[in-house]
């Protein structure tokens, strides 16, 4: 399946728990409760649960597919299907998808960073600093990315504590009366809350670098059940901590309520908390941007893949430096969001039903052979 | 898979002239001082060649001069100077090459005047000429434990290390190094324990190895790793007997060279660096603790005046109300911004360090005192720093000493620098850049092609307890499976060796 990868740059099956649980948790995570109140209200950490419980779904439809591609990613599967150039242009759509969704991370994170604790440092100053360590990270190869995916979840897993140290304000009664949502307002804060569980669609291109598949797959639903379990936990608190009506007004719920959190030596613990999130935000950008990269490397095998990684980089450089306005975040964010929202809940599900249909034709063909 | 890929065609290794006879080479090292020829038997066209700074003149008077003089009168050839001389080690050469050889390393020439194309070489070689007697650990220092450490003479290293492991499965292979110089390289491991795919990249690296001169084996350490542009070490590099025969049992590679009073041990990971061979000779407890205190000594020492720096040109707003008073207060005169005040501290603190190491050891006495206590309390007096930054720039000099590993410290040091550069910057994102930056490049790192952050990353089950903490014997009964061991199991102790107690067998 995956013969032209070669085993020293392959992963242990055990990190794709990390790579997947890296994917998702991004800057969202710090403002998605004042999105998902809009539809259910008080009982949106509902939509939050059954969005995560149906993510293994998607998941199972992912590997199905790749189990039949012939070099066992998304790209060899588009060229199969399509042809080569209807298949080389889905893959540079996903890879425009991936680098965009890479591009969005940061572009969110600098905002944070001005919001929260800079205002005397430029734009371009950080942007800069970002397109270096990018670079530094991806040039290493998959191999980095995934260490940097693994201490991205390992170190800012402290932060987790703050969470104990919050309950000690919470008001259980916010979330009572439970279960008063219809059926439209529960698909209002399901669409919000979609862009929380983005990322797992990397593991179509990146599953390949993964040793001993049947062994992964089972990390990588149990990474999809932690980021549910975590969101779960992260809204519930939330709502328990804030009212609704104060929820409404708040661009940075999580940020406001870590804001709490005083220790003897440390006034504002949420700048520990903002610089340790760069350790979440980077793996995001890295796993998107390296499957972007691999995209464009397996469409055009001709150009060097550190070249078209620089040139990526000087177009982030450019965006994040000078397109800052705010009308132009909400813009690619709105984008992001559609985008993700098709390829996880249309596009997959259509290449799995084509799988299906493909596998089915494999197994009559067989039949027909054996019964000549 | 763990050997370089790049095979290097191997040059011929002569930079000196390559054809030589053997009069050229008399010729040639007569034009030393110390190059003694003489004939001991009058009237006699027999001639002795030396050089008296390598060859021990006891045995050459006693052995062989004696006993050239007593029977003179039954040397007609060479050949008979060889049943007269009571000696192991003669050989008949005509070849220019070898004559040269073992004549600097320490033979005495034996030949007739009218035929200089056969010679006979006795080997005569005082290898313990100009070593020193002592050999305690000066620089890995441990209270309890032996005290005894390698020196500059290849024989007695390895002495010491076939003396404490002594089975036939320790194997020492030797090599020679340098195209001028042809150093001894030897090395070490145990069969059966040793991955081969480890002394196979040894040998490779070592026989692959072009260089005129090798000094030391902190040298050799950089030419063969795999990675040189790093400010951290990738082999450990110790003086300590214990710790190079207790990394032998675990299935390392020991690296020993003439000249030289440092092994080299590979692969190393970068935990490995924190533990010190005292720690098996203490309690569990007592010595995980001290493990701790290194390691976050290590964190500390890198990252306190950064952070420091950090919050005061950019977080104050970190600071609770009641600290702020007493910072405010030892600030309040400092006419600098932070990071000059921190650079300049720092540097004081690698001023005293570095003038310390090239000091005489008497006159190094005296400069603790101006070093800590003057300066210091001059700088303050003379508001050129706070007093809290003193505290800590002289807390984390502190803790970064306490690394054993004296490259591993100096790696330490040398860190707290971009931290403090960035920090100034960029405050405390900043910092958290460089974490990552330090991440990615300890991720990167290879020695003898191990990852050098196993076992944490990549993972690996068992690992990581013992990273930290030294555990206690009965636990600590398998070798790290992850190096790759041939055999895993070094011992298996019983557990419990008290009769039955407590409330359950009552």
């Amino acid at each position: 399946m995956n013969a032209n990868i070669n085993a020293k740059n392959m992963v242990s099956p055990y990190l794709l728990f990390f790579l997947v649980h890296a994917a998702q948790t991004g800057v969202s995570v710090l403002s998605f409760q004042t999105h998902i109140i809009k539809g259910a209200g008080h009982d949106a950490w509902i939509p939050v649960l059954v969005f995560g419980l149906l993510m293994p779904i998607i998941f199972f439809m992912m590997l199905y597919i790749l189990k039949g591609a012939s070099s066992g990613d998304i790209l060899s599967f588009h060229k199969d299907i399509f042809g080569k150039y209807i298949g080389s242009l889905l893959n540079i759509v996903l890879a425009i998808y991936f680098s965009l969704v890479s591009l969005t991370a940061i572009h969110t994170y600098i905002d944070i960073l001005q919001i929260w604790v800079f205002d005397g440092i430029a734009s371009w100053e950080f942007s800069l600093l970002f397109t270096i360590i990018i670079f530094y990270i991806i040039s290493g190869g998959f191999r980095i990315v995934t260490a940097i995916a693994f201490w991205g979840v390992v170190i800012p897993s402290f932060l987790l504590l703050s969470l104990v140290y919050l309950l000690n304000f919470t008001e259980p009664s916010y979330l009572f009366p439970m279960f008063e949502l219809v059926w439209k307002d529960f698909f209002t804060s399901a669409k919000e809350a979609a862009p929380l569980y983005f990322g797992m669609e990397t593991a179509l291109v990146f599953l390949p670098f993964v040793k001993n598949k049947k062994k992964a797959s089972k990390w990588g639903y149990f990474a999809l059940l932690y980021t549910t379990l975590l969101y779960t936990i992260i809204t519930v608190i939330t709502f328990m901590f804030f009212t609704q009506e104060k929820l409404e007004k708040l661009s940075w719920p999580t940020l406001m309520m870590i804001k709490i959190i005083r220790l003897p030596f440390l006034e504002r613990f949420e700048f520990i908390f903002i610089f340790t999130w760069l350790l979440v935000v980077i793996p995001v950008a890295c796993i998107y941007l390296w499957s972007a990269i691999r995209s464009i490397k397996l469409t055009f095998p001709q150009i060097k893949p550190t070249f078209v990684l620089g040139s990526l980089l000087v177009v982030f450089f450019y965006i994040n430096s000078f397109l800052i306005d705010i009308k132009f975040s909400f813009l690619i964010g709105n984008v992001v969001n559609y985008s993700g929202l098709v390829v996880l809940f249309g596009y997959i599900p259509f290449l799995f039903i084509i799988a299906v249909i493909k596998n089915q034709f494999k197994k009559k063909d067989k039949n027909k052979e054996k019964g000549v | 898979m763990l050997r370089r890929k790049r095979w290097k065609k191997k040059t011929d290794k002569g930079y000196e002239t390559v054809e030589k006879s053997i009069v050229k080479v008399f010729e040639v090292a007569s034009k030393s001082s110390d190059f003694i020829t003489f004939s001991p038997i009058k009237d006699f066209p027999l001639q002795i060649s030396y050089f008296e700074t390598l060859i021990d003149k006891t045995i050459l008077q006693e052995s062989v001069l004696l006993f050239l003089k007593e029977k003179a009168n039954k040397i007609q050839t060479l050949s008979d100077v060889v049943s007269i001389i009571p000696l192991e080690g003669i050989t008949i050469s005509n070849e220019a090459n070898q004559v040269e050889r073992a004549l600097l390393d320490g033979s005495i020439a034996i030949y007739m005047t009218d035929n200089k194309e056969e010679i006979l070489l006795i080997e005569l070689s005082d290898s313990r000429l100009g070593q020193r007697e002592t050999n305690d650990t000066q620089n890995e220092f441990s209270v309890i434990g032996p005290k005894i450490g390698f020196i500059e003479d290849i024989r007695t290293n390895l002495n010491l290390i076939r003396e404490q492991i002594n089975t036939a499965d320790l194997i020492y292979e030797e090599f020679t190094v340098g195209t001028r110089a042809k150093t001894k390289v030897v090395v070490a491991y145990l069969e059966g324990i040793t991955n081969p795919e480890y002394v196979n990249t040894v040998r490779q690296r070592i026989s692959d190895l072009d260089i005129d001169i090798s000094f030391d084996n902190t040298q050799l350490e950089q030419l063969i790793a795999d990675n040189s542009r790093t400010p951290f070490p990738l082999y450990i590099s110790t003086e300590r007997v214990d710790r190079a025969v207790e990394s032998l049992v675990q299935g390392q590679v020991v690296m020993i060279s003439d000249k030289s009073s440092y092994a080299i041990i590979g692969p190393a990971t970068l935990m490995e660096f924190f533990s010190n061979p005292e720690d098996y000779y203490l309690p569990s407890f007592i010595a995980s603790f001290f493990k701790l205190i290194r390691i976050i000594g290590m964190i500390f020492s890198i990252f306190a005046s950064a952070f420091y720096v950090a919050i005061l040109t950019y977080h104050f707003e970190v600071i609770p109300k009641d600290l702020l008073a007493p910072i405010i207060f030892s600030r309040a005169n400092v006419p600098f911004p932070p990071v000059a005040e921190a650079l300049f501290l720092e540097i004081t603190i690698d001023l005293l360090r570095e003038a310390g190491a090239r000091l005489p050891s008497k006159i190094g006495q005296t400069l603790g005192i101006v070093g800590g206590i003057v300066i210091g309390q001059a700088t303050v007096e003379a508001a050129l720093t706070s007093t809290i930054l003193l505290i800590l720039v002289a807390l984390a000099a502190l803790s970064s000493f306490t690394t054993p590993i004296y490259k591993m410290s100096n790696a330490v040091r040398l860190l707290r620098y971009p931290f403090i550069l960035i920090a100034a910057i960029w405050g405390g994102f900043g910092i958290f850049i460089g974490i990552i930056i330090l991440i990615v490049h300890l991720s990167r790192l290879k020695s003898l092609g191990v990852p050098y952050l196993l076992p944490l990353y990549p993972y690996r089950k068992g690992g990581v307890g013992s990273s930290f903490i030294r555990p206690n014997y009965p636990a600590h009964s398998k070798r790290s499976w992850y190096l790759r061991p041939l055999s895993v199991i070094r011992y298996s102790p019983s557990t419990d060796k008290d009769p039955k107690e407590g409330l359950n067998h009552e």
